[in-house]
């Protein structure tokens, strides 16, 4: 036998990553379309934000709003009725549907519960009862938005001025002398 | 050739041999340890057991019924002063396997629970489920690598021990990955490498149980003590062999024969006890070697179930319920599941003896020492003394780190007392090594080392099963001596040097052939009925004449010489082995003995 | 009956090949054949210089991960039955440099391991029971570690994890899981030594929770739990350190 043991033959085969990698396996690509739909959803909060700038920027007081802000508001829900938004908007909503869908049987991962002395699951726990859950934090989060909005549009407008968004506006709003806090 | 010098080398890197490694570690860690193996320390058959590992912690329970569960168990062929010492140490080393992370299972208040086992008196196997030796294992293996004196050659494959003038000097190995040979030279050398029960074609044993540590101690003039012990676990899965372990016996689990009828009533072992409330001793719960001869027994009346993987009983855990299973059985259940397609919960599990241990192994002295000065073995390559003609269930996994840990210590003091000879005169023997090893894949050859290796293990098995006779012996014999011939015509083609499996599962196979020999004719020889060993041309146990430990000699051209050696007796003389109704009727006699006055040894404390 | 079963292998001799290459073999199947078997029998009978690693046959020594269609799996716990009507395609597992054929070096996943402190690192403060006595820890607070102790280091979820894919300084989903493991343990006082391993970039926050480890681990461990809960952890960590700072 012509073997040489002193000296190593070694050699790995180190295999190249491809660009592609992800489209090869289903479930990779669904982990890259949930990823994806943040893009989406990202497109969705600008589409929110416009509204709230149409609206909140031209409210004199808490109640009332002036002309120049409903004009603005009524141009603002005409472009929202254009069939291409409306279409955006669907789109938004499967996305966030399949995020929430796929999302659902990775979450309880991130919890640890234990029922007499064994691992149980978080579903387990609920027992069913999601749709009190999913009620639950509708209202808490609709609550809380809520208040933010409304009562705090100059907190949303201060996390705004450094982006320089808007300032013109802002400055319109709340007189020359700039920011009121 | 690369040589690398340490002061321990240990060459098995599983339940003994991590131990081992640990012990020097700590009795002494300006030692360079060496710890060598021929897979990943966490791939070793250590990983494979389930059941658990004896040692006594229940209240009602004493070191004296431990010692004398074992001794009986093993038909009288164990050193009684080396059991001593191992019953003492077991706990300790459990406690100190709990201390390093163990995750044994639980009772309610926290401390450990143990269950009961087959041969036992009171339960006491601890147990983390069923996956004991996976968690030993892997504990005993992350617990190593705090040790910095601890410096490991995984996946090297030991060609030779290297010894002169009865003294070892470290060991020839072959880096696997890196395709090169490395002697370690090393003032003691520990093997820690296992059964050889791929011997036999079933077996509930890995492929790397091959026996390699045995034969190259064999090689090199230490004696195979008690080879002809082999132990069929009664419950493998039929064809892969997998272990269905003990603990199912132990946790109320039942064998039925092809009526649904619990046939171990049948064979000293009842009467029945009720379903589903196991009694230590009784049916379910008797040793291994007399459940696995039940098995035989009712095959020849044909009370068995016929399968297309042969001959099976059921094992019957339904009554358990899916919660208890799932709780203390749960791999039982996937291997179920997955290997023959049973739901454990649902249906009674087919299962068939199926070869398991070696009860016998390099002879050592109660301190693991040898024959050849430096040179220590621990675990199931080693026979220490303890199992005799049969070892009892969760015995050996308890050995593994009580006589592990003992290997280590003395191997350190060897090294500290002893200096590095010349390494160029080791390297000339190391090369006379390589030389060998190499010469089995030189010139033309024909022979397949698969052919081979599945006729040894048929052979084995018709021969020197469960049951054997002169004739069958001899049958087996005479099929190994031709298949020796023509091993040495065996035909390795892989030329490679990088991970060359060809080429070692052709030595391994050399390795097995001659533990298979070992085997055969210590079996030959001891012509009574004792454990393990069952003759059905001589059915009596012969303390007269047997009472003793066959010693195979390797001869390079032949058969082994068998002599044997004295068994150390130091508390319980030679009696009747009982079990069931037999066992209880027995020890009230034994007691009522003892309160007209008597002494006898080995009872209550 | 037996059925027959193409079953094509990715091949690598480091003396011979600069590159991998494909070879084909029929082999005869029943019920029961695992995909370990019909290798063995390939070797046996076919082509004696592939190699690849093996040893339990039960699933539980972790040797005999590799691809199965793409799929990193155990060997012994694939069964021919399942890809009945099918081809079979062996790779060695994935984002693992290949030694030979089917064997992988497992090196750089073996010293994480390592790396991680994987041992009861003892409380500084609570003394240790004797020789003869155990920590008492009860059926939940094992039930806390439990799972992720079953891990048997076959290493299918570094084969399965896309960020390990295209990072391999990231520690990998059974590292981090054995962290969790000791960390959770009533008895170890180590955590705060292992967190640093955790908070680094290579840590927990490497992951982004693709969640296919799990999916493919065989012993039902679930990395990516530990890992989720491992997040948990740095977390507070984090806020723990920014409350201290303020001190």
């Amino acid at each position: 036998m012509t073997m040489d043991l002193d000296k190593s033959t070694r050699k790995p085969f180190v295999r190249p990553v491809e660009a592609s990698w992800w489209t090869k396996k289903g479930f990779y690509l669904a982990y890259m379309l949930r990823e994806g739909t943040c893009l989406l959803v990202l497109a969705f909060v600008l589409e929110m934000l416009g509204l709230y700038i149409m609206t909140a920027l031209h409210i004199t007081d808490i109640q009332h709003m002036n002309q120049a802000g409903l004009e603005s508001l009524q141009s603002y829900i005409k472009f929202l009725g254009h069939p291409v938004m409306i279409a955006f908007n669907v789109l938004v909503l499967i996305a966030v549907l399949y995020h929430a869908f796929t999302w659902f049987p990775l979450m309880p991962k991130a919890t640890r519960v234990i029922i007499k002395d064994r691992k149980s699951g978080l579903y387990k726990l609920l027992e069913g009862k999601y749709l009190v859950a999913l009620l639950v934090l509708a209202f808490v989060a609709t609550t809380a938005a809520g208040i933010i909005f409304f009562y705090y549009p100059q907190l949303i407008a201060k996390l705004l001025t450094p982006l320089g968004l808007f300032e013109d506006a802002l400055k319109g709003l709340f007189g020359s002398k700039g920011l009121p806090f | 050739m690369d040589v690398v010098k340490a002061d321990v080398a240990i060459v098995g890197a599983g339940g003994s041999g991590l131990r081992a490694a640990i012990a020097a570690a700590e009795l002494n860690p300006e030692l360079k340890v060496a710890l060598i193996s021929k897979v990943y320390p966490m791939r070793s058959h250590t990983v494979a057991a389930e059941g658990g590992a004896a040692g006594v912690a229940r209240d009602d329970d004493s070191l004296d019924y431990h010692f004398h569960d074992t001794v009986a168990g093993g038909d009288w062929l164990c050193e009684q002063d080396v059991v001593d010492y191992f019953v003492h140490n077991t706990t300790r080393e459990l406690y100190q396997l709990e201390h390093w992370g163990c995750p044994w299972s639980r009772r309610p208040d926290g401390r450990i629970n143990v269950r009961p086992f087959g041969g036992m008196k009171v339960p006491r196997t601890w147990f983390a489920a069923d996956k004991t030796g996976f968690h030993m294992l892997h504990t005993l293996f992350q617990t190593s690598t705090k040790y910095k004196s601890i410096n490991r050659f995984d996946e090297h494959f030991v060609l030779d021990i290297l010894v002169k003038d009865q003294q070892v000097y470290g060991v020839l190995t072959l880096d696997m990955q890196n395709g090169v040979v490395r002697m370690i030279q090393a003032k003691s050398v520990i093997i820690a490498t296992g059964g050889s029960n791929r011997c036999y074609r079933f077996n509930t044993n890995g492929g790397i149980v091959t026996g390699d540590g045995m034969a190259l101690a064999y090689r090199h003039g230490v004696p195979l003590r008690d080879m002809e012990f082999v132990q069929y676990h009664p419950t493998g899965l039929p064809g892969c062999g997998i272990l269905m372990t003990e603990g199912c016996r132990g946790e109320g689990g039942v064998l039925t024969n092809k009526d649904g009828y619990r046939y171990l009533q049948d064979y000293g072992l009842g009467p029945e006890t009720p379903l589903g409330h196991p009694k230590s001793k009784y049916m379910e719960l008797g040793p291994r070697d007399r459940v696995s001869q039940a098995f035989w027994q009712e095959q020849q009346k044909g009370r068995t179930i016929k399968t297309h993987l042969g001959d099976v009983v059921n094992l019957d855990l339904r009554h358990l319920g899916a919660d208890y299973l799932e709780e203390r059985l749960p791999f039982i259940c996937e291997l179920a599941r997955a290997y023959v397609g049973v739901d454990p919960v649902k249906e009674p599990v087919p299962v068939r003896p199926t070869v398991h241990y070696t009860m016998g192994g390099i002879e050592t002295n109660g301190r693991t020492g040898t024959r050849i000065a430096g040179l220590y073995a621990a675990g199931e390559c080693a026979s220490v003394g303890i199992h005799g003609a049969n070892r009892l269930g969760s015995n050996s996994l308890v050995e593994t780190v009580v006589f592990g840990r003992v290997a280590g210590e003395e191997a350190a003091k060897f090294a500290a007392e002893n200096a590095h000879t010349d390494t160029e005169p080791l390297v000339k023997v190391a090369q006379e090594s390589l030389d060998k090893a190499l010469s089995v894949v030189s010139g033309e050859r024909n022979e397949s080392v698969s052919q081979i290796r599945n006729e040894m293990g048929d052979a084995m098995e018709e021969g020197i099963g469960i049951y054997r006779t002169e004739e069958s012996i001899k049958k087996t014999i005479e099929k190994l001596t031709v298949l020796k011939e023509r091993y040495k015509n065996i035909k390795v083609n892989d030329q490679s040097t990088i991970f060359n499996t060809d080429w070692l599962t052709a030595i391994e196979l050399g390795f097995l052939l001659g533990n298979a020999e070992a085997m055969a004719y210590s079996a030959l020889n001891r012509t009574e009925s004792r454990g393990s060993h069952q003759r059905l041309d001589y059915t009596e146990r012969n303390d007269e004449k047997f009472l003793k430990h066959s010693l195979a000699t390797y001869n390079p051209d032949g058969a082994p010489t068998i002599t044997y050696s004295d068994v150390k007796i130091t508390k319980l003389p030679p009696a009747k082995r009982v079990y069931g109704i037999e066992a209880e009727n027995a020890e009230k006699a034994a007691k009522e003995a003892q309160a007209k006055g008597s002494s006898i040894n080995g009872g209550n404390q | 009956m037996a059925d027959k079963m193409k079953i094509t292998v990715q091949r690598y001799r480091p003396e011979q090949d600069q590159q991998p290459w494909d070879q084909s073999f029929e082999v005869e199947y029943t019920r029961e054949t695992s995909l370990l078997e019909a290798l063995n029998q390939i070797k046996d009978t076919q082509e004696p210089t592939l190699s690849f690693r093996w040893s339990c046959r039960m699933a539980i020594c972790g040797s005999c991960g590799m691809m199965v269609n793409g799929v990193p799996k155990l060997a012994c716990k694939t069964f021919l039955r399942d890809y009945a009507g099918q081809e079979m395609r062996i790779e060695p597992l994935a984002n693992f440099p290949v030694e030979r054929d089917l064997v992988v070096d497992l090196s750089d996943f073996i010293e994480k391991l390592e790396r991680i402190k994987p041992y009861i690192i003892p409380k500084k403060d609570e003394p240790q029971p004797g020789e003869q006595r155990e920590y008492i820890q009860t059926p939940a607070q094992l039930e806390k570690y439990r799972q992720f102790s079953m891990c048997i280091n076959c290493g299918i979820c570094y084969a399965a994890c896309p960020q390990y894919k295209i990072n391999k300084e990231f520690l990998g989903p059974a590292a981090l899981t054995l962290i969790y493991r000791y960390n959770e343990d009533s008895r170890d006082g180590g955590k705060e030594e292992r967190m640093k391993l955790v908070n680094q970039d290579t840590g927990v926050w490497s992951c982004s929770f693709v969640g296919y480890c799990s999916e493919c681990c065989p012993k039902g461990v679930d990395p990516a739990s530990a890992i989720q809960l491992g997040k948990v952890e740095s977390a507070k960590d984090y806020l723990i350190s920014m409350f201290k700072k303020g001190e």
